[in-house]
């Protein structure tokens, strides 16, 4: 008896540290972005531009994620794959940022106007989202209805792809869903042409 | 006997970020490992994609030079971390790919800073101390 407490009672200070919890207070969070929108709202002249400061501010965000985060996988490589990215950040920026991967990463089969002209391939890929955590505590006003906070979260998006040389204009999107109240976060990632060559 | 003499970070355009030489010789023998490091760069260029280093981070020998052997390791966001090792030291390859992760931690720590921008010089002193820590432990 005495032999196996030994063998079991591993001195405090060489034990592993605990993993701890990964999580913070969502309502330390909302409060904090709320802090983000207001500031970014006090810095522009029209209402527009209010995605393109959060977007901004997302932007810085993403690229120390993509560096802290492929350093924090177990056989870093350098993603060199457009489908590769994408699903890096679908499932693994969503888990560490959100705590869930995100609800569905698609290619737009919608060939726009716009994109038959640039290129001929579709390069426009969408990330969707039913509840964007960012946008949980936010409603909206009549004035600002197609106004969505999680260009935020685009600009982050933005950010990890361009540092990971993947240029693309990403934006966020409110989408109605049948049968459902609230409308989906899409995010919408349109490739520019040099991140499609060779590939 | 130190086995580093110059440890360099150089950025996505080849501009170099952070440089420093640990061999404690003279201005000329500076020059000459920013010469070395600057080859280098064209052996980056063509080594990835390669059978042997694939998607890898770690590059392996860039090249040997009479005194030195130089190594490389290229990030996913295209930043190149360089070392320059002397020939005359017996180094294992598993302890050149220990010290790169360690390199890669402090960067990726200095790069989380707030106040750091992105793709600039790299000026934090506790970036240069804990590399010097570092290469000591070599």
């Amino acid at each position: 008896m005495a032999s196996n407490i030994n063998k079991n009672a591993v001195n405090i200070v060489d034990r592993p540290l605990p993993k701890g919890k990964t999580e913070i207070n969502l309502s330390s969070f909302a409060f904090l972005f709320s802090e983000i929108i207001q500031y970014s709202q006090d810095r522009i002249k029209a209402g527009h531009e209010l995605e393109k400061k959060l977007s901004d501010i997302g932007f810085l965000v993403g690229t120390r994620v993509l560096e802290l985060l492929v350093f924090r996988e177990k056989n870093p490589k350098r993603e060199t794959k457009l489908l590769g990215i994408l699903s890096f950040i679908h499932s693994n920026v969503w888990k560490a940022l959100f705590g869930k991967q995100a609800d569905s990463l698609e290619k737009s089969t919608e060939a726009d106007d716009e994109c038959k002209k640039t290129t001929t391939t579709n390069s426009t890929y969408m990330i969707s989202d039913a509840n964007m955590i960012v946008n949980k505590y936010i409603s909206l006003p009549k004035s600002l209805s197609s106004l969505n906070c999680a260009s935020f979260v685009a600009g982050i998006v933005e950010g990890i792809l361009s540092s990971a040389e993947f240029p693309a204009r990403v934006t966020a999107h409110n989408v109605a869903v049948e049968g459902k109240r609230f409308t989906k976060t899409v995010i919408l990632i349109k490739f520019n042409a040099e991140a499609l060559v060779g590939r | 006997m130190k086995k580093i003499v110059c440890v360099a970070v150089v950025g996505k355009v080849n501009d170099p970020l952070f440089i420093h030489d640990y061999s404690g010789g003279s201005e000329e023998n500076r020059l000459k490992l920013n010469y070395i490091v600057h080859c280098s760069l064209d052996i980056i260029e063509e080594k990835p994609g390669a059978k042997k280093v694939g998607n890898d981070m770690y590059l392996g020998l860039l090249y040997p030079t009479e005194d030195y052997k130089v190594y490389g390791y290229l990030t996913n966001t295209k930043i190149k971390f360089i070392i320059v090792v002397m020939d005359s030291t017996d180094i294992k390859d598993n302890d050149i790919r220990q010290f790169f992760k360690k390199l890669h931690v402090l960067y990726v720590q200095t790069t989380s800073s707030t106040f750091y921008k992105p793709n600039s010089k790299i000026e934090s002193n506790k970036f240069l101390n804990n590399v010097t820590t570092i290469v000591q432990t070599l």
